[in-house]
């Protein structure tokens, strides 16, 4: 009997794979560019952190989105085995694209110079870094990407949303909203279609104190932020037709901020 | 059943925020009864008391100062959410089913400065309580360098028996693979090394935290000197870089890329 289970499992994986062979993945990631925002993100040879025998330079190539979902810029970078990048987001979109969007990174190297037979793809789901200027402070606070699962065919440098929507499923996010001043969320679209939602937000005796319904578009971004404190609200919950619809959150105190996700 | 810790550095403030519901549906689960529990070692035995009732759809913030230890005890103190009260000593750690999830049940660990904090949405999963032994590989660190700013690194490990034992962690360049630092560690608490003399030696080859002998989640956090700035998330195990794959397929992987980095290091 487990035979029979590993055999078809094995038989899944390789059909699922067979459809994504020429693709590497990414999370996506949200940027915030203004006068005050910088974005960050840390940029490894992630191809030779897999497999250490693999040491020759590749080439990265980062999609930037505004909120609507437009393809703004692209961005190629090369990395070295062993090196940390830290990719000025700021330095690319400059004055000309300002506000926040979302951006994916991929690795353009075929799988089986990292995996050899193993049908796996690279996955980057790595780290993102915000800065405000008017901290003035040296320090950059770090989120890791949300589990988007974007593909790009390396051969025809096509991106495609691997996710689907699902049954109607709700995030309750068990974050505590309330210890801060005020907070942002923002969320991304993980599927190729808009997607409706509704968010709920919740004091801390579990009231219903506000309520929103929203629709993201294609590769676009879904922000929104609570009033100035107090805000009353202590969570949140996001319906729709996903499965972890998870944001991240901003959460803004006295002398800085808190980046995560719920 | 997932834990909970405090992440205690010197200076700061550590709390766990917990939440009595679960973040998605789950078919057939069932509002349990819900109470908070904390526990360390004590003579060989998990020493368990309760905290608080927590009603079902409420949060409950457990603050470390609230538990009147010093720094190096709260660091051996775990906390999770018990459908029973629990108080006296114990052999082991509870396995409970009864507040697990798809997607896990978290908890919000955060270090609290007078003026802001810092946070990520935490969990010490039940299958790592279980391991009987382990090793670990941290790549691509989020540590930061600069004037002002100290960067450490907090290595949890737990285990469901209460044994304390010694482990070795290493500090590692990535190209060259030269040692930095061997830092020794006790088990079944969380350990806080300071990375702020080895994060400015190669800015052009980035730091790897690793254990022979020790499975741990590696939690990384830079302040600036005075508190009024903090930032703090973790690092990505292996097998979440790969998509796609059978377990033991990326398992094989995960091997072949620990065997690299655990090179010129003893193993146990």
């Amino acid at each position: 009997m487990l035979d029979v289970l590993q055999t078809a499992r094995t038989f899944v994986n390789a059909y699922r794979f067979r459809k994504v062979k020429n693709a590497v993945f990414s999370d996506r990631f949200v940027w915030k560019n203004d006068s005050d925002w910088k974005t960050y993100f840390d940029l490894y040879h992630l191809g030779g952190i897999l497999n250490p025998d693999f040491i020759e330079p590749y080439e990265v190539s980062i999609f930037f989105f505004d909120a609507a979902g437009k393809e703004i810029c692209r961005k190629d970078i090369e990395v070295q085995f062993g090196q940390k990048q830290a990719v000025d987001v700021s330095l690319i979109l400059k004055e000309k694209h300002q506000g926040s969007g979302t951006f994916l990174v991929f690795h353009k190297v075929a799988h089986d110079v990292i995996f050899g037979k193993s049908p796996s793809c690279l996955f980057e789901r790595g780290y993102t870094s915000y800065q405000r200027r008017s901290d003035n402070s040296p320090l950059r606070s770090y989120v890791h990407g949300n589990l988007s699962n974007c593909a790009l065919d390396i051969r025809t440098l096509k991106i495609k949303n691997t996710a689907k929507a699902g049954a109607k499923n709700y995030f309750n996010s068990q974050l505590m909203l309330d210890d801060c001043e005020f907070f942002e969320l923002f969320l991304t679209n993980p599927i190729d279609a808009p997607l409706s939602f509704t968010a709920e937000f919740f004091d801390k005796e579990g009231v219903c104190i506000d309520k929103l319904q929203s629709r993201i578009p294609v590769q676009g971004l879904f922000s929104y932020s609570s009033q100035r404190s107090p805000s009353g609200i202590q969570r949140v919950k996001l319906t729709a037709n996903f499965h972890l619809f998870r944001p991240a959150f901003f959460k803004y105190y006295t002398s800085h901020f808190d980046v995560l996700h719920g | 059943m997932n834990i909970f810790f405090f992440l205690k550095t010197k200076g700061l403030k550590s709390e766990i925020g917990i939440a009595h519901f679960p973040p998605t549906r789950s078919k057939g689960y069932q509002a349990n009864p819900a109470y908070v529990c904390a526990a360390r070692i004590v003579q060989g035995k998990w020493f368990i008391q309760t905290l608080t009732f927590l009603a079902y759809g409420q949060s409950y913030a457990v603050k470390g100062e609230a538990l009147n230890l010093s720094d190096d005890l709260l660091s051996q103190v775990v906390v999770f959410l018990s459908p029973k009260r629990l108080e006296g000593a114990y052999d082991e750690l509870p396995s409970e089913s009864a507040f697990t999830s798809t997607a896990s049940w978290r908890a919000n660990v955060r270090i609290v400065s007078p003026t802001t904090s810092t946070s990520y949405m935490a969990e010490y999963p039940g299958e790592m309580l279980d391991l009987k032994r382990g090793s670990n590989v941290s790549v691509a660190p989020f540590y930061q360098s600069g004037a002002g700013i100290c960067a450490k690194v907090f290595i949890v490990n737990f285990s469901r028996q209460p044994i304390v034992k010694e482990g070795n962690v290493y500090i590692k360049l990535h190209s060259s693979q030269r040692i930095l630092k061997h830092i020794k560690v006790m088990s079944n608490r969380v350990s806080c090394l300071d990375l702020t003399d080895v994060a400015v030696i190669d800015e052009t080859d980035s730091l790897v935290v690793v254990s022979p002998d020790l499975a741990f989640i590696p939690i990384y956090f830079s302040q600036t000197q005075e508190g009024t700035h903090l930032s703090l998330e973790h690092s990505h195990p292996p097998a979440s870089l790969m998509m796609y794959g059978l377990p033991d397929q990326k398992r094989a992987i995960a091997r072949q890329m620990k065997s690299y980095f655990m090179r010129g290091i003893e193993r146990a």
